[in-house]
């Protein structure tokens, strides 16, 4: 889910309309058109996506690390067990 | 049969059309001056005057229209380079990817500023069953990521999908502006030169001509952005508004249609022209006002998205008790808090304040 994200976000940084509204100064509302409202409408949904990309990919990470020390340490603890029958049965080589 | 204007053809029409109103205006002032000087004349004798002061008068007045006419060309320069409205077509069909990576759930979404669905992004596919996919774990941070974050999910990359929709919709909006404005501008110099056609004496045999024409009809339409935030994700649902194609806005009913009707009339070609400046100028006006509504809904968005909203208190008055003001829940329906799980580390991931153990 991070993953599409990032993706999402990579597109809304390549999209540039400053040359599309490029017209003489007289038309409309002026030389530049909406350009500079849609860079900064563009920063601020590329920033949301981002930051929500930052804590999916963050969460997502630290769920994988408990797994694996959770179940490193149920391994352990298995071994342990084990490890504790073989020392009790005195006949188990 | 009526010659029709192309918009890359716009200035040799307008150049055109100066050279035709400058004959047609000097032949309809040579017959005024005839009617009203024809009593200086009575006598056979007085044609060589009649023909030499005939001349004067031409010579004087083919200065005069020639100069009050001087600049239509250039007038008409900045109207011939509008921006070209397919480039904001593509621009908008490049962000389509960012949609379909943020679409949850089996149906799809509606791509509310143009026609058709957006299908699921399959990265979500198994994000309905998150309660199955995460244990239940003792950790502090990950039962607040489960209880409290993942639930907000889905509702946050659907309001995420409408915010990329609402940079989408200019770009849908300014390529019919463009469109509509390049049309109207060349219907505009088309319905001059028919009127100017009508009051040329050959044709019409007297003077005063007009013609009718419609500007700007269906143009950008407003629709409100249709948020789904679910109640029990406690996501705020935002309003800001976006600026759509028109099809888009007919498909959804809220549609608003906007024709305006134009006379290009008066009693001689320089009537005319001065007719068409003027509806010209005012063409520009309108498409101010419908490019303003575009950077509008920009700004708009950019305002929702930082958690911005118009705060309107009791007294409800202008300037003392109106302004913006930020709503902590709105910005997080956009950007979600960071969750204490994201911060965990490999060396504290199963501390009972972060991941903790399965139960």
């Amino acid at each position: 889910m991070g993953g599409a994200h990032t993706s999402a976000a990579a597109v809304i940084d390549h999209v540039d309309v400053a040359a599309a509204n490029d017209r003489p100064a007289q038309i409309g509302i002026g030389a530049t058109g909406f350009s500079s409202a849609y860079k900064t409408a563009a920063s601020a949904v590329h920033r949301m996506l981002t930051s929500n990309a930052a804590s999916l990919n963050d969460s997502g990470r630290a769920l994988i690390w408990c797994a694996d020390q959770n179940y490193a340490r149920a391994d352990d603890d298995v071994k342990s067990y084990f490890d504790s029958l073989n020392r009790a049965d005195t006949d188990h080589d | 049969m009526t010659e029709t204007t192309t918009y890359a053809g716009l200035l040799t029409a307008v150049s055109a059309l100066k050279q035709r109103a400058e004959e047609v205006q000097l032949q309809l002032d040579l017959r005024d001056w005839t009617v009203t000087n024809a009593k200086n004349y009575s006598q056979d004798s007085d044609l060589p005057r009649f023909v030499e002061d005939r001349k004067a008068y031409e010579s004087a007045r083919k200065g005069q229209i020639t100069s009050e006419l001087a600049d239509l060309v250039t007038f008409f320069e900045p109207f011939s380079k509008f921006p070209e409205p397919a480039t904001f077509k593509g621009l908008a069909d490049q962000l389509r990817p960012a949609l379909q990576e943020l679409v949850v759930g089996p149906g799809g979404h509606a791509d509310f500023v143009a026609m058709g669905n957006i299908a699921p992004n399959a990265d979500f596919d198994m994000f309905t069953s998150i309660d199955g996919l995460i244990p239940s774990w003792a950790g502090i941070a990950a039962q607040t990521f489960k209880t409290s974050f993942a639930p907000k999910i889905p509702a946050v990359v659907w309001n995420e999908f409408s915010a990329v929709e609402g940079l989408r919709g200019p770009l849908l909006g300014a390529e019919e502006l463009w469109d509509n404005a390049r049309k109207d501008v060349c219907k505009l110099v088309d319905a001059t030169r028919a009127a100017v056609e009508k009051a040329a004496p050959a044709v019409s045999g007297g003077p005063s001509a007009s013609s009718v024409l419609f500007l700007i009809s269906s143009l950008i339409g407003v629709a409100a952005l249709p948020f789904t935030a679910g109640a029990s994700a406690g996501v705020v649902a935002a309003g800001f508004t976006v600026a759509t194609a028109a099809s888009a806005v007919v498909a959804s009913s809220a549609a608003v249609a906007e024709g305006v009707t134009v006379t290009i009339s008066g009693e001689k070609p320089l009537d005319l022209i001065a007719a068409l400046r003027r509806e010209t100028n005012s063409l520009n006006t309108t498409i101010w006002a419908k490019e303003w509504d575009l950077q509008k809904s920009l700004t708009d968005l950019t305002d929702q998205l930082g958690g911005m909203v118009e705060y309107r208190g009791p007294k409800q008055i202008p300037d003392e008790d109106f302004g913006p003001t930020y709503d902590a829940k709105l910005h997080d329906s956009f950007t979600m808090p960071r969750p204490a799980l994201a911060d965990t580390t490999k060396d504290n991931a199963t501390d009972r304040d972060h991941g903790g153990r399965p139960l």
